[in-house]
């Protein structure tokens, strides 16, 4: 098994790689901006336009991982989330990698449990592998289908 | 720039190593002229940081920074720490995907 070492390799950075969606995720759903801010690079991108046009509403582009951050935090300041993935396909090129998931993401209102939003959205999340680990540079974020009270989005 | 240098100075001056490191590409190279030695790769980007900004309880205040374009930036900083106080220059090379490919830094 000379090429052990390398598949090794190999499947600890595809690990590696969902990682920081779920870093990603889980810094949302545990309102830890340490964490969320782990998953992304400095310069990072979250487009989330195609996912929100579909649900009826506009949801501008978010470049920084600061602004990022700040954005989704308070954005989602009034709900309970929980955001699964799943379905992960991971292609690394050398120090760049691509990510293609499905996340579920639900919404309830923190004030009102009984009102949800779920979507189910497919997330195409380019990466880089930083020294630190790898990390989000872009998430273009589009929904495949959607159900419950839009109304519970209203606060983003 | 300005928002990642000083995200790098933010990180340096909490002694989190792991939030420098995000900022710097897998084969980042810090150049140190004052110590004659370059640093190349993660490995020894991480053991440059815990020596230098970590070993020696470095605080770093940034004095001013100058963009030279989109992707290279020099900052003149303040030095503190149990060496003493000295002032230099970081002078920061981003590459494409916005992590730091470079820093060259000198002591004045």
């Amino acid at each position: 098994m000379t090429n052990a070492p390398s598949i090794t390799s190999d499947a600890a950075d595809q690990l590696a790689v969902v990682d920081a969606l779920y870093r990603f995720a889980a810094g949302i759903d545990l309102r830890d901006q340490a964490l969320l801010a782990s998953a992304l690079a400095p310069h990072a991108v979250s487009d989330f336009r195609p996912a929100a046009a579909k649900a009826g509403f506009d949801y501008p582009v978010i470049e920084g991982r600061d602004t990022i951050v700040a954005a989704l935090s308070g954005s989602l300041a009034t709900l309970d989330t929980t955001h699964s993935v799943t379905n992960a396909r991971v292609t690394i090129d050398g120090d760049t990698a691509r990510l293609d998931a499905l996340v579920e993401a639900q919404h309830v209102a923190r004030s009102d449990p009984g009102r949800h939003y779920l979507m189910k959205n497919r997330y195409d999340v380019e990466l880089a592998r930083s020294a630190g680990g790898w990390v989000i540079t872009r998430n273009t974020v589009d929904n495949v289908w959607r159900s419950g009270d839009l109304t519970v989005l209203a606060a983003i | 720039m300005e928002k990642l240098v000083n995200n790098f100075i933010e990180n340096a001056n909490a002694f989190d190593v792991d939030g420098m490191l995000a900022l710097f590409s897998f084969d980042a190279v810090i150049d140190d002229v004052s110590v004659g030695d370059a640093f190349v790769g993660a490995d020894d980007v991480r053991r440059y940081l815990e020596q230098y900004f970590v070993g020696y309880r470095t605080t770093t205040r940034l004095l001013t920074l100058e963009q030279q374009d989109a992707v290279t930036a020099s900052a003149r900083v303040d030095f503190t720490g149990n060496f003493g106080h000295e002032t230099g220059w970081l002078r920061f090379k981003l590459g494409a995907d916005g992590l730091i490919e470079r820093i060259h830094a000198e002591l004045e």
